[in-house]
């Protein structure tokens, strides 16, 4: 087990690597006279930056956990490779696509550093609590954190909700046709 | 007429050397051998999911060897993870149909005549996550048959059934190769098990 100043330490290097990272390709799309920091295009390139590992390698596990036997049956019975991703591999990997993009959404919408680094306007709403605390001290910024707490609250149970509810949704065959 | 001509196929360590094997109309063969031996290796290599490194397979003449697996209409069914949990019963066994685009009307009658057949009606409501052993196996049996394939390998179909349930898909097996005239090979790493279940037996050796 990792202690947790080793972890601690990790997080502060992993966190400082994206915020470089960040500073670099930021000057570098400014070099080349794209209009990227202080714009929402910005905004969403830093936030897909960060977030964009979470999704990923969710979806990578959720494609792996696809059994292959189910991938070889569809083709044994006529399907291509494409029509066996869309009609098997795709919605057995939903779930965990799923639940990858709701934990890059919230990796996203919680992200600072980067986005005061990369494109610090407009506004979102971690950059809004921190310049609001440097304003007027806790009891303004306190509302947006609370809101953002809220939301992620929200996500959470979403996220709870849908892992019970979806498999049940899948696996609820359709309305027989009359004859 | 299926004819298998000296294949073989290797990848890693494991090689499957000079497999000859001549399936004609309307056989019913049981591949037998020791674990290992690479008899699931065969059975996906005639469904085409292995190259073979050398050999032949000829459907009724047909060299096939080189066709994707969804072009040689070989039917595979697995004894574990047998049904598309996310598909009803009926969107299994009419899954080969519309994966074939086969008219709506006709998918339809085909797939009635197999729910009558293999007696599923009681189970079409149901998800296919709840269905037993033996039915989720019959549904991937009338999903493999709905598309009419040339030659049905069954791989290990009696393994993870209970007693009686095993004993009712055999003969379920044996009703449905009389009425239907397939042609079928079925592997089963346990020959007393395998006793009854087709009429033909070709053994497998493991060599080291």
């Amino acid at each position: 087990m990792c202690p947790s100043w080793c972890r601690s330490r990790w997080l502060e290097s992993r966190s400082s690597c994206c915020s470089a990272l960040a500073a670099f390709w930021a000057g570098f799309l400014e070099s080349l006279h794209l209009p990227i920091s202080g714009s929402l295009a910005g905004v969403v390139i830093a936030q897909v930056f960060v977030a964009s590992p979470f999704l990923i390698k969710t979806t990578m596990t959720a494609f792996e956990s696809v059994p292959v036997r189910l991938e070889l049956a569809s083709r044994s019975l006529g399907a291509s490779p494409a029509a066996t991703f869309w009609r098997i591999s795709l919605p057995l990997a939903s779930r965990g696509i799923m639940v990858g993009a709701t934990l890059a959404w919230a990796r996203a919408i919680s992200e600072f550093g980067c986005i005061v680094l990369f494109a610090s306007s407009p506004v979102t709403a971690p950059v809004l609590v921190h310049t609001e605390f440097l304003r007027a001290g806790v009891s303004e910024s306190r509302p947006i954190a609370v809101l953002l707490l809220v939301i992620c609250l929200w996500v959470f149970v979403m996220l709870q909700f849908g892992q019970t509810l979806i498999p049940f949704a899948l696996q609820r065959p359709r309305r027989e046709r009359r004859p | 007429m299926i004819e298998i001509q000296h294949l073989g196929c290797s990848f890693g360590d494991f090689a499957l050397e000079d497999v000859s094997l001549r399936i004609g109309k309307g056989e019913y063969w049981v591949l037998l051998g020791p674990s290992g031996c690479g008899k699931s290796v065969l059975l996906q290599t005639i469904a085409g999911f292995f190259p073979p490194t050398a050999g032949r397979i000829l459907v009724d003449g047909r060299d096939v060897t080189a066709q994707a697996p969804e072009q040689r209409n070989i039917g595979l069914v697995f004894s574990r993870r047998r049904c598309f949990p996310h598909l009803s019963v009926r969107g299994n066994i009419e899954y080969g149909l519309r994966a074939r685009r086969v008219p709506a009307a006709e998918a339809r009658r085909t797939v009635d005549e197999l729910i009558d057949r293999l007696g599923l009606a009681a189970v079409l409501p149901r998800p296919v996550a709840t269905l037993s052993g033996g039915e989720a196996q019959r549904v991937a049996i009338a999903r493999a048959l709905a598309v009419r394939p040339v030659l049905l390998l069954l791989d290990e179909p009696l393994s993870a059934l209970d007693h009686n349930a095993r004993l009712e898909l055999q003969a379920e097996l044996a009703r449905l190769h009389k009425e239907l005239d397939l042609n079928h090979a079925a592997r089963d790493p346990q020959p007393r098990r395998s006793g009854g279940l087709g009429d033909f037996l070709a053994v497998m050796l493991a060599d080291g």
